[in-house]
């Protein structure tokens, strides 16, 4: 597992941990099962204290992506890769319904979203 | 171990670069045994050198802030007290040997017998004075450090030597010397027992002091 | 099971014109914790008292669970300490230190010694005065790893050293914590040093307590705000501590409740060395 902090984000160092495990976990990098470092391990590779490491793998644990196993370590979940999956359709329902709101306030017709959806999906696959 | 033994340990180790001081000790009191001195003289001699230089050890604890290394080991600060006064009076012991051993020699070059009730009485006298002078450094040094308390410090000594020498004194010294030598048991006792009451009481003192003191 | 290896419960120490007011912490096993404030706040007599250098007036201070007055000498078998000079004589050489140290500790590990001398690269021969300020602290450090202490006390261990070597010294810190058995008391006004690596904090400000707790908490709770000289209130001023007025605005440190009533202005994460220069610029908060 490799993680790369940046100081000068806006976002905390615990929830930069967070977001780049999880990134992995969907990449495949990091697979079902997979030991994680320790929290004091992680800790020092990175230069930061124990509270964060921790804070960020309880967090982790609570959302259902890891598992903490007494005495061995964390690991990661069977069922973490569907979960963040489930997580990113939630934000893409989300997002597609802001869409549609910010549509209808411009009165655009279901046909000319659906265009529009079709129009950027081509671009984005060039 | 016990506590203060291993202060009065790390003393030694911390004095050992300063033990060609001790070799001008040596060379004093050669020099008055060749004058032919009486045991008593020269123990005295002996006794009131190395008071002069047990202030050595306070210098170099405040050069060296050491301070610090005795409140961070695990003695306590009777520990500390104690070590230093054992230290203090082991070198006093040691150096009796020496300038007994000296005297013997001496004695034996000179074809003259070994006096061993002068000995005694040298170690009762040169205690006391070493008691005297040393009891009241002792707490001055724990109280202010070893810069401040060097000038009170001299006192003691200055107050030994003026007794010695200023000549309205030696002939009231004269009376007490004669008394002296016509009792010479009970001055031994009371000498070796007024030598303990001072260096307990100034051992007191002196932890009192010490507690009251920032120590790092 | 004792949990928290250091704590202390509202010491006082008053001097002539210098109190120590009500001072508390906690510091759990495994963590680091850093000792923070500006020059003259009360760092070092903290520690002091920590150690019975020092008579504290009241309060109660605990070493692995036990009084530090009644418990002295065992609790310092297990404790190391640091300063910021070298306590050792400056005409031993580096091995009479281990012989003289090693005096007071049952449980000394002459081969963690030696470790340690290879590690930081400490000739054995070499007098202490032939020293640099960087090895001599690190033979106080080689000193103190090598008795098994479970609590190390540094008091401004790093404040003359160039960065290089301070890195270092936080790299051996994280590695002395990590077994979790372990933990570090950390003095310094160098507050770098700390942010990144410190679980806890305790800031200390002209003998108050401004702050003891996690290192997310305190962050979280200031913020530096900096705004237009017209957008800065009667009110707005009064909740700011170190304020600075610039021909461009101004700025200076606010508490986060405080903060959120003031969206016109800029808030900012407020680093340790704000709130350090802010507290000791104008009055605790």
């Amino acid at each position: 597992m490799e993680i790369v902090i940046s100081n000068s984000s806006s976002s905390p160092i615990y929830a930069q941990i967070k977001e780049q495990v999880k990134a992995q976990i969907l990449s495949g990098e990091l697979v079902e099962d997979e030991m994680l470092p320790s929290l004091r391990q992680l800790a020092k590779d990175l230069k930061i204290s124990v509270l964060t490491t921790t804070r960020a793998y309880n967090e982790l644990e609570q959302e259902g992506f890891i598992t903490s196993r007494q005495g061995k370590g964390f690991f990661v979940m069977s069922s973490s890769s569907n979960l963040i999956r489930e997580q990113l359709i939630k934000e893409v329902e989300n997002n597609l319904n802001n869409a549609i709101q910010a549509a209808q306030r411009a009165s655009m017709s279901d046909d000319e979203i659906i265009s529009l959806l079709r129009l950027l999906l081509e671009v984005k696959n060039d | 171990m016990t506590g203060f033994l291993r202060i009065t340990k790390l003393d030694f180790f911390t004095m050992k670069s300063q033990f060609a001081v001790y070799l001008s000790l040596i060379l004093i009191v050669m020099m008055f045994g060749f004058m032919g001195s009486s045991a008593t003289v020269l123990c005295i001699t002996g006794a009131w050198f190395v008071a002069l230089m047990s202030s050595n050890i306070f210098a170099i604890q405040e050069k060296n802030n050491l301070d610090r290394l005795y409140g961070s080991v695990s003695v306590s600060l009777k520990d500390i007290v104690l070590g230093r006064y054992v230290f203090i009076f082991l070198n006093y012991l040691i150096s009796f040997f020496v300038v007994i051993a000296l005297y013997s020699c001496f004695s034996l070059f000179q074809n003259k017998a070994l006096e061993l009730s002068d000995i005694i009485l040298g170690f009762s006298l040169s205690f006391l004075v070493f008691s005297v002078i040393t009891g009241i450094q002792m707490p001055l040094f724990f109280k202010m450090g070893y810069t401040k308390a060097k000038g009170w410090s001299l006192v003691p000594f200055i107050a030994v030597m003026a007794l010695v020498v200023i000549p309205s004194f030696v002939s009231a010294l004269s009376g007490i010397v004669e008394f002296m030598q016509s009792n010479q048991n009970a001055l031994i006792g009371v000498g070796i027992l007024a030598s303990c009451i001072i260096q307990f009481l100034s051992y007191q003192i002196a932890v009192a002091f010490y507690r009251k003191r920032k120590r790092g | 099971m004792i949990d928290n290896y250091l704590e202390l419960k509202d010491v006082n120490k008053s001097f002539p014109g210098f109190k120590l007011n009500n001072i508390s912490l906690s510091l759990p096993k495994g963590y680091i914790m850093g000792l923070v404030g500006p020059n003259g706040a009360g760092k070092t007599t903290t520690i002091q008292l920590i150690l019975n250098m020092l008579e504290k007036d009241t309060g109660e201070i605990f070493v692995f669970g036990k009084d530090n007055v009644k418990n002295e000498n065992a609790i310092k078998q297990d404790v190391g300490v640091v300063f910021d000079s070298i306590f050792y004589v400056d005409s031993w050489t580096v091995k009479d230190t281990e012989k003289a140290v090693s005096i007071f500790y049952e449980d000394w590990k002459h081969d963690v010694f030696s470790e340690m001398l290879k590690r930081f690269d400490l000739p054995q021969g070499k007098k202490v005065r032939e020293l640099s300020r960087g090895m001599q602290m690190k033979l106080m450090l080689a000193c103190a790893f090598s008795h098994n202490a479970k609590l190390l006390i540094l008091d401004e261990p790093t404040s003359g050293l160039d960065p290089a070597i301070r890195d270092e010294f936080l790299e051996i810190l994280q590695e002395y914590i990590k077994d979790g058995e372990r933990s570090v008391l950390f003095s310094t006004h160098i507050t770098t040093d700390l942010e990144r690596v410190a679980d806890y904090i305790t800031l200390i400000n002209r003998g108050e307590l401004v702050y003891t707790g996690s290192m997310e908490g305190l962050i979280d709770s200031y913020r530096l705000i900096k705004g237009r000289a017209r957008d800065l209130t009667a009110e707005l001023e009064k909740s700011i501590v170190g304020l600075r007025k610039t021909d461009m605005g101004f700025e200076g440190l606010i508490g986060e409740k405080d903060a959120v009533k003031y969206k016109n202005c800029v808030l900012d994460a407020a680093t340790i060395d704000d709130i350090v220069i802010c507290m000791s610029k104008g009055g605790v908060r």
